[in-house]
């Protein structure tokens, strides 16, 4: 299947990565990776916008006052507010991180075929591995007992897209007779473009145990329709907006 | 005809239904009462009509460019007057690219049936069906109506195909505070929603002649490109595409059955949401019947839900309204001839414009005589698998998806040789007689070891050529796989025979992932040679001590 996107977000992985699902096999995995029924992994568009949304709270605390309130409204577009409805509604749509979707093809139509050479145990064995941690007891040095776990990760240098969409009509003005948002004009493409590209340079670790040396990110890039990346660019034009 | 200026399509003038197919890109989350928690989500079976409309709304408005749908303005009937229209809800499509139904509350199997093939299914709408010894209701929601396959020789029940879309159940977990995740400032919850890659059939019902128009403008907008529908649209959830839009002058969203002649059978094909003459909403079905002055039916299947939803608008959840849910039944036995026939041509309107309230939305569906036979015979969808041949199966890698592929193929391929190695050492014939002093296999396995790490296999083969007479004259007695130790290692690294005999996998037995295959390189070949080499000489040395223990046992159980 064919995913259409305005753009993507690409990057590969630099250490080994655990994009946690929240349950494990019982007597063989304690925490399993996210994974499609091909036995693709894949990283949650959720867990991908939470740390974007992270990433963008940074740098808007960073920004001097007049360029804050401005660039808290493009913020506040990008992402979405709190609330169900349609001025709260975030302009940006971000999807699963996947594999490139001509693998993601090609594994689907082996594996579906009438003589596949694939399953899914053996496309996720070849993506991943299992890895094992224990605490140790600090008065005796040994391990502490019923604390072995094992977690599957993603290994290193493996590519992922997430497709992203931008729906241009929360950007169009209200209707006549409605009011503007308090915080000025509805902020343009081009500068959600250019705050989402500023978030993409700050997106550095993804995964469970980020903070313990896994899911460290390399060459995380906004591309565009092409497959051109376009986050440079941007990023460069953030620069000298917020330094004007 | 009419024709659009571009040329590309033709509208027919008297289009009565615009149907489409929607395939979901993503999970996509529409979410109905009852979830459990407050903040977990458990998405419809299916996609609502009332979301479709919703979601064309917005497609209008982007193309108007502006962000409200003004009630004064000429597309307001198009979305919202029931007498024009009825966005009808979309069920997972079936393997011809049909539209399923609701299964019938009517329909019973026998309870240790299950989800067996060619199970019976018996209709309690007809007065000839069977009641089941331990009943139980059909577990798959959707049911397709096909004729009886009598030319592969099955019997003549009509086949009673089922459908159950996939869920993929994903769970998140959310903070309250940034970084944090911890039991009091956390919150995990599940979204149980649609699973991608799934396709679903929609239908767009145009009530009144010639509304070319309201065609034209529906068949672009869906064919505008993408939409996202339901929860958390901006991350991971509700990407959908539409395609295979169709007009038709002709449809019907079931096809009647001939059956009892004394026999109707009223089925509610969506929620039905019926208010009684004083307004209040009500699950009777008489409340529909009686200001016809039809008559009650003589036997119900039924069961009750809970109709609402959330306007986007206002940001406000709907009224929850108690409803008839899909597939309720009301049967009406031992009628005359010309009661069934009025009975009938009253109810013959209803089947295209709906009953009850919400009908624009897709509320209020009914058919008549769409089943009431006896018994059907329970079938599940054939699996489509794809040809050999087919299109997909060319997919020609390249750039970072070959690059990736090689990695998994390379790791598929170890795995395979790291079976063939161990199928290798545990086979009898992988021994050494006479066996070499634990002493030799030591010194052979440093040796390869040692030309691994360098990777030399010049190391080994000067070890062989260098062998002083004594140990020279033992590698030649020696012998494994009928030859003598001396020639098979030297065979092994100057013919890498070993690697052929032992590890050799042909090109189309290899692992591959489109053109991308493994190809076991010269590193490869070297270091499974020697590691068999290595795994060989272990085993000896194993074989050796237990031998020396066993001579030792049996000296002392011969000394007095």
């Amino acid at each position: 299947m064919t995913i259409s996107a305005n753009y993507l977000i690409r990057f590969t992985l630099q250490s080994d990565a655990a994009f946690g699902r929240g349950d494990g096999i019982a007597g063989l995995v304690n925490q399993e990776v996210q994974h499609d029924e091909y036995g693709c992994p894949f990283l949650g568009g959720k867990a991908i916008k939470g740390i974007l949304v992270n990433e963008c709270a940074d740098i808007l605390a960073a920004l001097p006052a007049p360029k804050h309130a401005t660039w808290q409204g493009v913020a506040l577009a990008l992402f979405g507010q709190p609330g169900s409805d349609q001025r709260s509604r975030a302009t940006v749509s971000i999807g699963d991180a996947m594999l490139p979707q001509p693998l993601r093809q090609a594994i689907g139509a082996d594996i579906d075929s009438s003589s596949p050479t694939l399953t899914l145990a053996s496309v996720l064995n070849s993506l991943t591995t299992l890895r094992h941690q224990t605490a140790i007891n600090q008065q005796t040095g040994a391990a502490s007992d019923a604390t072995l776990r094992t977690i599957r990760v993603v290994l290193r240098q493996t590519t992922f897209e997430a497709p992203v969409w931008v729906n241009e009509l929360r950007l169009l003005p209200e209707a006549e007779g409605q009011t503007e948002a308090t915080n000025g004009a509805k902020p343009t493409t081009e500068q959600l473009l250019m705050l989402l590209a500023a978030c993409l340079m700050a997106f550095r670790r993804v995964g469970t145990y980020r903070n313990r040396g896994l899911g460290r990110l390399e060459q995380v890039q906004l591309c565009n329709q092409a497959g051109e990346p376009i986050s440079e660019a941007y990023f460069k034009r953030f620069c000298e907006e917020v330094r004007q | 005809m009419t024709e659009l200026t571009n040329g590309t399509i033709t509208i027919p003038p008297q289009v009565k239904a615009i149907t489409f197919r929607i395939t979901l890109e993503q999970p996509v989350l529409i979410g109905k009462l009852g979830a459990g928690e407050e903040n977990s989500e458990q998405s419809f079976n299916y996609i609502p009509g009332s979301v479709i409309r919703g979601m064309l709304i917005g497609a209008y408005e982007k193309q108007q460019g502006a962000l409200q749908l003004a009630p004064e303005s000429k597309a307001w009937p198009l979305f919202f007057d029931e007498q024009q229209i009825a966005f009808l809800n979309a069920y997972p499509v079936t393997n011809d690219d049909q539209r399923p139904l609701p299964c019938p509350r009517s329909w019973l199997m026998e309870k240790d049936q299950g989800d067996e093939e060619l199970a019976i299914v018996h209709d309690m709408a007809s007065p000839n069906a069977r009641w089941p010894d331990n009943p139980k209701a059909p577990k798959r929601p959707f049911v397709f109506i096909q004729k009886a396959d009598t030319e592969t020789g099955g019997d003549d029940d009509p086949l009673a195909v089922f459908y159950q879309p996939r869920l993929s159940i994903n769970v998140h977990n959310a903070s309250t505070e940034r970084f944090i995740k911890r039991e009091q400032d956390s919150t995990v919850f599940r979204y149980d929603a649609l699973a991608l890659g799934q396709h679903f059939a929609g239908v767009i019902l145009l009530h009144q002649a010639g509304q070319v128009e309201q065609a034209t403008t529906l068949y672009k907008l869906l064919l505008s490109g993408g939409f996202h529908i339901g929860r958390s649209q901006s991350a991971g959830y509700g990407r959908i595409q539409v395609d295979q839009v169709k007009l038709l002058e002709q449809w019907q969203e079931y096809e009647p059955m001939s059956i009892d002649a004394q026999t109707v059978v009223l089925t509610l094909l969506s929620d039905t949401l019926l208010r009684d003459p004083e307004g209040r909403w009500s699950t009777d079905i008489n409340t529909f019947l009686r200001p016809l002055g039809l008559p009650s039916p003589s036997a119900t299947y039924l069961a009750g839900e809970i109709a609402s939803g959330f306007n986007r608008k206002w940001g406000l959840p709907l009224p929850q309204t108690p409803a008839l849910a899909a597939g309720s039944v009301f049967i009406f036995h031992k009628l005359a001839a010309t009661e069934r026939t009025a009975l009938l041509d009253q109810l013959r309107p209803f089947t295209l414009n709906g009953i009850g309230e919400r009908r624009c939305e897709g509320f209020g569906r009914i058919g008549v005589n769409a089943h009431g036979l006896s018994q059907l015979s329970y079938r599940l969808p054939s699996r489509t698998r794809r040809n050999d041949n087919d299109e997909n199966r060319k997919i020609e890698l390249a750039g970072p998806s070959a690059t990736l592929a090689q990695q998994m193929v390379n790791r598929l391929y170890r795995e395979l040789l790291e079976r063939k190695l161990l199928d290798a050492i545990e086979h009898p014939t992988m021994k050494i007689e006479p066996a070499l002093e634990n002493n030799q296999l030591s010194q052979l396995r440093m040796v390869v070891r040692q030309s691994l790490s360098e990777a030399n296999p010049l190391v080994v083969t000067n070890f062989l050529k260098n062998l002083r007479s004594p140990a020279r004259k033992q590698y030649q007695k020696a012998k494994i796989v009928g030859m003598s130790l001396f020639e098979w290692l030297m065979a092994g690294w100057q013919e890498q025979q070993i690697w052929r005999t032992h590890f050799n996998i042909d090109k189309a037995q290899r692992p591959h992932i489109a053109n991308v295959t493994a190809t076991p390189t010269a590193e490869l070949r070297y270091e499974y040679t020697v590691r068999l080499v290595d795994a060989l000489c272990r085993k000896m040395v194993r074989l050796n001590q237990q031998q020396a223990e066993q001579k030792q046992a049996e000296k002392k159980g011969v000394q007095p």
